[in-house]
C-alpha cells in the first residue's frame, strides 16, 4: 500500500505519514521545488517497513528500491515511527539512510528516544502555514540538494 | 458426848478482842474455881460441915451455869455474877466462920485481882467499895457481937483500917498491873495481827510471782506464734536451719551464684558463716571459714562495720573486693547487714555469676529478707534467754518486764472479760450461730470489741504507732476499731465466741499521725484465762513495707502481664524442649486455637510443612545464643495460611539457655496491604500513563488537524490565485474534514474526562434490557452493513450506572460492526457466562479479529488500528474508563485476523 509518485528522477523520498492530509501537504510542498525526486508514500509504520525491508509484495527489488532519505511521522497506527526508526537503524543494510522525523510532537520522552536511536535529524511540523512552507524549502534545500547521498 | 465436854474444855473463840482476853481469864479460873468449890464440898460432907456443903454446892452450880453462859458470849454478866458470887460466898463465909481473922479473908484479894482483869473500871470501883463496904460490916458485926468466933483475940476497928488498907493497896496495884497488862497484850496482838497480815500478802507475792511465771510461759508461746506468722522461715528455731533454708531459698528463687550468712561473734570480733549454699557452703562452713570484722579489703566487714547495705555490680572494679578461692565465678555482689534496732547481728552475702546492676524491687526483697532473718536471729536469742528465764523463776518479774518491752515484736497486754460479758449480753438466738447473728447485727460489732481493755504496751507499739507515751496510745484506741476494718473485728469476735483460745489476722491500723499500717494481728487468752478472757496477749507484726513490696512486686506482674496480653502480636515462651510454655492472647486469636490448646502444642505443630526446616534453624540459633527474626507461614485452627514474621530471643536462666521467648508478628493485613499498595501503584502508573498519553493526544492529534486546516487554506490561497477549481474544492473538503475531526476530538475529550465519575446512582437492569437498548442505538450501523444481532435470553441483573453501562455496550457493538471486514455472514451475539463464581458479560463478532500483539494497546486514548476507519480511536478507552469505574475488568480474546474477536467484561456489584 505505498503510493508512488515515480519522475525518473535519480533521488527517492519514502514519506512515512499516516494523515492523509498531512501527507497532501507535505508531497505538495516537495513538487512544488521542482527537484526532481521519486516520491514513496507509506500510510503506516508496518507497510513502511515491508517495503524497505522488501517483504511480502515488496520482495520485487527492482520494483520497490530502497529510498535515499526516509521522512517519518512517530504517531502512526499498528506501528509506530520510533519502532520503525529503531528497526531500521539496527539493519546494517538500512542504517545508512538519512531518517528525518517529521511530526507534530514535540514531546520530551519522543525526541530523546529518537536521538537514542540514531536519528538524523527531528522536526516538528509547524501549525503555520507560511512557516511549514518554510520548513519545507529548508528540507528540500539541504536534505534534497545539499546533502550528499550515499548511492 | 466427848466432843461436847471438848467443846466445854476449850476455850471459845470470840471475834471481839476484849472479849476474847476476858474470855480467856474466866475460862480457866471457872474451872479451877468449880473444882476447887466441888473439892472442898467434899471435904465438907468429910468433915460433916453442911454449912459449908451447901453454900460451896450453890457456887459450884453458879461457876457451872457461868460456864455454861461464857460459850453463849455473856462475858459481862458473868463476870459481875462471878464477881458477885465470890464477894457474897467470901462475906457469908466471914459471917458463919471466924470473922475477919477467918481464913477465907484470903479470898478478897483473889476476887479483886479477878475482878481487876474482867471487870470495866466503875464496876471494878463497885466492887472495891463493896468490898471495903463488907469488911467493915463484918468487923462492926464482931464488935457488936453479932458475929460469933472461935476466937479470943478482940476485934477493933483497927483489925478493918488494916484489912480495908491492905485490900485497897491491893485493888489499886492490881488494877494498875491489870491495865498495863492489857495494853501490853493489846500491842502484843496488833503486832501478832501485823504479822499475819504480812505473812497473807507475803503468799499474795508469791502466787502473783507465780501468775507472772506463768505469763512469761505464755509470751514464750506469743513469740512463737508470732513468729509463726511472721514467716514461715521464723517458724524453725533452729538457727543452723533456718539459715541454711534461707540461703538455699534465695538461691533458687534468684537465680544467685552463692549466698551466705555470718553471724557476729562479739567476744573475737568475728565474722563467722553459719549458713551458705551450695557444695561450696558445706566446704566453707565445714572450715569454719570467718572473716575479721577488721579485715579491710572485705566487702563483708565492710557491711558489718558501717551497717549498710553494699552493692557492688562488677567485682572486678571494686577494690575492696575479697575474692574467694572457692568461689571464682563470682562477678556481682549484694552485702546487706542483720540489724536488729542499730545492732549488727551479722551479715547476709549475696553472689552472681555475672555483673549486672540489681534492680531496686530485688533489692527491696533481699533488705527485707535480711530484715526477717534478723528478727528470726533476733526470736532465737529471745527464745534462748527465755527458756533460761524458765531455769530462773524468781527472776521472773523484771525479766518479763525487760522482754516485754524490749521485745522487737507488738505486744499488747489486754483484757477481754468485759467484751466476754458483752458477748453475753448479746440476745442471740441459741440456734443461730455467731456468724449469722453478726451478719444481721453487724452493728454490735464495734460496742462489744470496744469493751477491750489495753493493760499494757511495749516500746516497739509506741514507735509502731508513733505514739509519743502510752497514754496517748491508749487515747487512741476507741478510733482504733473501727467500721472500716469491720469484717475483721466480725472474724475475732466469732472466733473468741466460739471458743478458740487464737485469732490471727490481717488488718489495716491507723497510727497516731494518721498513717496507715499493715500488720499480721495475732490474738492469745492466756492459758489460765480460758473462761474469763481477763487476760490476753496481742501481737502485731509490721508488714506494710512488705505488703508495699508485695504490691509493687504484683504491680510490675500485672503491667506486665497487661502488657504482654493486649500487645497486638503474639508472644512465646518455649522451654528447652521446644514446648511451649506461654503464650498470650494474642497468639491464640492469631492462630485461632485456645491458649490451653496451644499449650499442648509445639511450635512444629503450627508451622506449614516447608517451615519445619527454618524453625529448626532457628532454634540452633537459639541455642548458640543467637537472635534473629525471620518469616514463616504458620496453619490457623481454620486450614488458613498465616503469613508471619518471628522474632526470636534465647532465653536465660541464671547463665544457661533454656528455650526462647518469640514475638510473632501476623504479615497477613501487611501483606494484603502490600499487595493492595502494588495494585494501588500500577493503577495510579496507569493513570499517570494514561494522563501521559492525553497530554501527547493534545499535543498531537489536536495540532494535526491544525496544521491540516492551516496548511490547506494556505494552499487553497494560492490555488484561487491560480483558479483551480478542482483543486480549491478539495482543499475546502479537507479543511472542514479536519474542522469536524477536530470537533469530535474535543466532544470525546469531554466526555471521556466526565466518565471519571458517576454520574448516575447505581441501579439494577436486567442485561437483556440493557443489551436491547444498546443495539438499537446503533441499529442504523447494523441496518447498513447487514450485521445479525442475537441477544441470549435470560440474561443475568446488572447493577450500576445503567446510561453508562448501555454506552459500554453501544460502542462494543458499534465496534464490532465497524471492523467486520469483509464477512458475509456478519453476526453479532450478546450473552454473559459464569466464570469462577463471576458474572462475566460478552460481546462476540465475526469481524476481522485482533492480533493479540494489539490486545492490550486497543484500549489505549486515541490508538487507531486503521486509519481508514473513522472514529477518533477514544471509544474503547471510553469503555475501559467506564468498566474501570464500576470496579470490572475488560479484555478481548481473539484467535488472530479474520477470527473474529469477544469482549468480555465483568461490573462488581457496588461502586463507589
Amino acid at each position: 500500500m505505498i503510493t508512488k509518485r515515480e519522475t525518473g528522477a535519480l533521488l527517492r523520498v519514502l514519506l512515512v505519514e499516516d494523515n492523509p492530509d498531512h501527507a497532501e501537504l507535505i508531497l505538495r510542498s516537495l513538487e512544488d521545488h521542482k527537484i526532481p525526486t521519486n516520491l514513496y508514500h507509506a500510510p503506516d509504520g508496518e507497510a513502511a517497513l515491508d517495503f524497505l525491508f522488501q517483504r511480502g509484495e515488496f520482495s520485487d527489488p527492482i520494483a520497490n528500491p530502497q529510498p535515499h532519505i526516509i521522512l517519518l511521522d512517530i504517531r502512526m497506527p499498528k506501528v509506530d515511527g520510533l519502532t520503525v526508526l529503531k528497526e531500521l537503524k539496527s539493519s546494517p543494510e538500512l542504517r545508512h539512510i538519512p531518517i528525518i522525523i517529521l511530526t507534530t510532537s514535540n514531546n520530551r520522552h519522543d525526541v530523546t528516544k529518537a536521538y537514542a536511536n540514531y536519528v538524523n535529524s527531528y522536526l516538528v511540523k509547524p501549525v503555520d502555514f507560511e512557516s511549514f512552507t518554510q520548513l519545507m524549502n529548508e528540507i528540500s534545500l539541504y536534505w534534497l540538494n545539499w546533502n550528499h547521498h550515499l548511492d | 458426848m466427848t466432843l461436847k465436854i471438848k467443846q466445854l474444855l476449850t476455850l471459845p473463840a470470840s471475834a471481839d478482842e476484849e472479849q476474847a482476853r476476858i474470855g480467856r481469864i474466866l475460862h480457866p479460873v471457872l474451872w479451877a474455881f468449880l473444882v476447887a468449890s466441888s473439892v472442898v464440898s467434899v471435904w465438907g460432907i468429910w468433915v460433916a460441915n453442911f454449912t459449908l456443903v451447901g453454900v460451896l454446892g450453890g457456887t459450884s452450880l453458879i461457876f457451872a451455869g457461868s460456864l455454861w453462859q461464857i460459850r453463849r458470849g455473856r462475858l459481862g454478866g458473868v463476870s459481875i455474877l462471878v464477881i458477885a458470887t465470890l464477894l457474897v460466898m467470901t462475906v457469908f463465909l466471914l459471917y458463919t466462920g471466924n470473922g475477919i481473922h477467918d481464913n477465907f479473908i484470903i479470898v478478897y484479894p483473889g476476887t479483886l485481882i479477878l475482878g481487876s482483869l474482867v471487870l470495866n473500871q466503875r464496876n471494878f470501883l463497885v466492887l472495891v467499895i463493896l468490898t471495903v463496904l463488907s469488911v467493915g460490916g463484918i468487923v462492926f458485926g464482931e464488935m457488936r457481937g453479932i458475929i460469933q468466933t472461935s476466937y479470943s483475940i478482940e476485934t477493933s476497928l483497927d483489925d478493918f483500917l488494916g484489912v480495908g488498907a491492905a485490900l485497897l493497896v491491893t485493888a489499886v496495884s492490881v488494877r494498875i498491873l491489870a491495865n498495863d497488862l492489857t495494853t501490853s497484850l493489846r500491842q502484843a496482838r496488833l503486832a501478832q495481827h501485823a504479822l499475819t497480815k504480812n505473812q497473807a500478802d507475803l503468799q499474795t507475792y508469791i502466787r502473783e510471782l507465780e501468775q507472772k511465771q506463768l505469763a512469761q510461759v505464755q509470751f514464750a508461746n506469743q513469740l512463737h506464734t508470732a513468729a509463726e506468722v511472721t514467716q514461715q522461715l521464723t517458724l524453725i528455731l533452729d538457727l543452723e536451719e533456718l539459715l541454711n533454708q534461707i540461703v538455699t531459698l534465695l538461691q533458687n528463687r534468684f537465680n544467685l551464684y552463692h549466698v551466705q550468712v555470718y553471724l557476729l561473734d562479739k567476744t573475737t570480733n568475728h565474722l563467722i558463716i553459719k549458713a551458705a549454699s551450695g557444695k561450696v557452703g558445706r566446704t566453707l562452713r565445714e572450715q569454719g571459714h570467718y572473716i575479721d570484722l577488721m579485715r579491710p579489703n572485705s566487702l563483708v566487714a565492710r557491711t558489718a562495720r558501717e551497717k549498710t547495705i553494699i552493692v557492688v555490680n562488677d567485682v572486678s572494679q571494686e577494690p575492696s573486693f575479697l575474692p574467694n578461692p572457692l568461689l571464682p565465678a563470682t562477678r556481682a555482689e549484694v552485702s546487706l547487714p542483720l540489724l536488729i534496732q542499730d545492732h549488727i547481728l551479722g551479715v547476709l552475702d549475696i553472689q552472681t555469676a555475672r555483673a549486672e546492676s540489681f534492680p531496686t524491687s530485688t533489692l527491696n526483697t533481699f533488705h527485707i529478707l535480711a530484715g526477717q532473718i534478723a528478727i528470726a536471729l533476733e526470736n532465737a536469742r529471745l527464745f534462748s534467754q527465755l527458756a533460761e528465764s524458765e531455769a530462773n523463776l524468781r527472776e521472773g518479774e523484771s525479766r518479763y518486764r525487760s522482754l516485754f518491752e524490749d521485745s522487737p515484736i507488738s505486744l499488747w497486754e489486754t483484757d477481754f472479760s468485759l467484751v466476754k460479758q458483752a458477748l453475753n449480753q448479746l440476745e442471740r438466738p441459741k440456734e443461730q450461730s455467731w456468724r449469722f447473728y453478726f451478719s444481721q447485727h453487724p452493728e454490735t460489732i464495734i460496742p462489744c470489741i470496744q469493751q477491750l481493755k489495753v493493760m499494757d504496751v511495749n516500746q516497739v507499739t509506741l514507735a509502731m504507732f508513733q505514739a509519743a507515751d502510752k497514754e496517748a496510745l491508749f487515747s487512741l484506741m476507741p478510733k482504733l476499731f473501727n467500721e472500716k476494718i469491720l469484717d475483721f473485728l466480725r472474724e475475732q469476735l466469732i472466733a473468741l465466741a466460739n471458743g478458740l483460745i487464737s485469732f490471727t489476722g490481717e488488718v489495716i491500723l491507723r497510727r497516731l499521725d494518721g498513717g496507715k499500717i499493715n500488720v499480721i494481728y495475732r490474738l492469745v487468752i492466756a492459758p489460765g484465762y480460758e473462761e474469763t478472757w481477763k487476760k490476753a496477749f496481742v501481737s502485731l507484726i509490721d508488714i506494710t513495707e512488705r505488703k508495699r513490696v508485695e504490691q509493687a512486686l504484683q504491680a510490675e506482674r500485672d503491667f506486665a502481664q497487661q502488657v504482654i496480653e493486649n500487645m497486638g502480636q503474639g508472644l512465646t515462651v518455649t522451654d528447652g524442649n521446644g514446648r511451649f510454655q506461654f503464650v498470650n492472647s494474642a497468639y491464640s486469636r492469631m492462630l485461632g486455637y485456645s491458649v490451653e490448646t496451644l499449650l499442648q502444642k509445639s511450635p512444629y505443630d503450627l508451622v506449614t510443612p516447608d517451615g519445619a526446616e527454618i524453625l529448626f534453624e532457628s532454634q540452633q540459633k537459639r541455642r548458640a545464643g543467637q537472635t534473629s527474626s525471620y518469616e514463616a507461614t504458620l496453619v490457623h485452627a481454620n486450614g488458613h495460611i498465616v503469613d508471619v514474621l518471628i522474632t526470636g530471643v534465647p532465653r536465660w536462666e541464671g547463665n544457661k539457655i533454656n528455650g526462647s521467648i518469640a514475638v510473632i508478628t501476623d504479615l497477613t493485613e501487611r501483606k494484603r496491604a502490600e499487595q493492595e499498595r502494588e495494585r494501588l501503584i500500577i493503577e495510579l502508573e496507569a493513570r499517570n500513563a494514561e494522563l501521559g498519553r492525553f497530554t501527547y493526544t493534545v499535543s498531537h492529534d489536536l495540532k494535526s488537524p491544525l496544521v491540516t486546516i492551516k496548511g490547506f487554506l494556505g494552499l487553497l490561497a494560492k490555488d484561487i490565485a491560480k483558479g483551480d477549481s478542482a483543486r480549491i474544492k478539495s482543499d475546502m473538503e479537507r479543511i472542514q474534514t479536519a474542522a469536524i475531526t477536530m470537533e469530535a476530538l474535543l466532544n470525546d475529550l469531554l466526555e471521556l474526562s466526565r466518565v471519571g465519575r458517576l454520574e448516575n446512582s447505581p441501579q439494577e437492569a436486567s442485561f437483556n434490557q440493557l443489551a436491547q437498548e444498546a443495539v438499537e442505538r446503533v441499529m442504523g450501523q447494523i441496518a447498513e452493513r447487514g450485521v445479525e444481532v442475537t441477544i441470549h435470553p435470560k440474561l443475568p441483573i446488572i447493577y450500576g450506572d445503567l446510561p453508562r453501562l448501555v454506552e459500554v455496550v453501544q460502542n462494543l457493538v458499534d465496534n464490532a460492526v465497524k471492523f467486520m471486514g469483509t464477512q458475509p455472514n456478519p453476526h453479532i451475539e450478546i450473552g454473559a457466562r459464569e466464570f469462577n463464581g463471576e458474572t462475566v458479560f460478552y460481546v462476540k463478532d465475526n469481524g476481522i479479529g485482533i492480533e493479540p500483539r494489539f490486545h492490550e494497546k486497543i484500549f489505549g486514548l486515541f490508538d487507531r488500528l486503521d486509519q481508514s476507519i473513522d472514529g477518533t480511536g477514544i471509544g474503547l478507552a471510553l469503555v475501559k474508563r467506564i468498566i474501570e469505574v464500576h470496579n470490572g475488568r475488560i479484555w478481548v480474546e481473539s484467535e488472530g485476523a479474520n477470527k473474529g474477536s469477544t469482549f468480555f467484561f465483568t461490573v462488581k456489584g457496588n461502586t463507589t
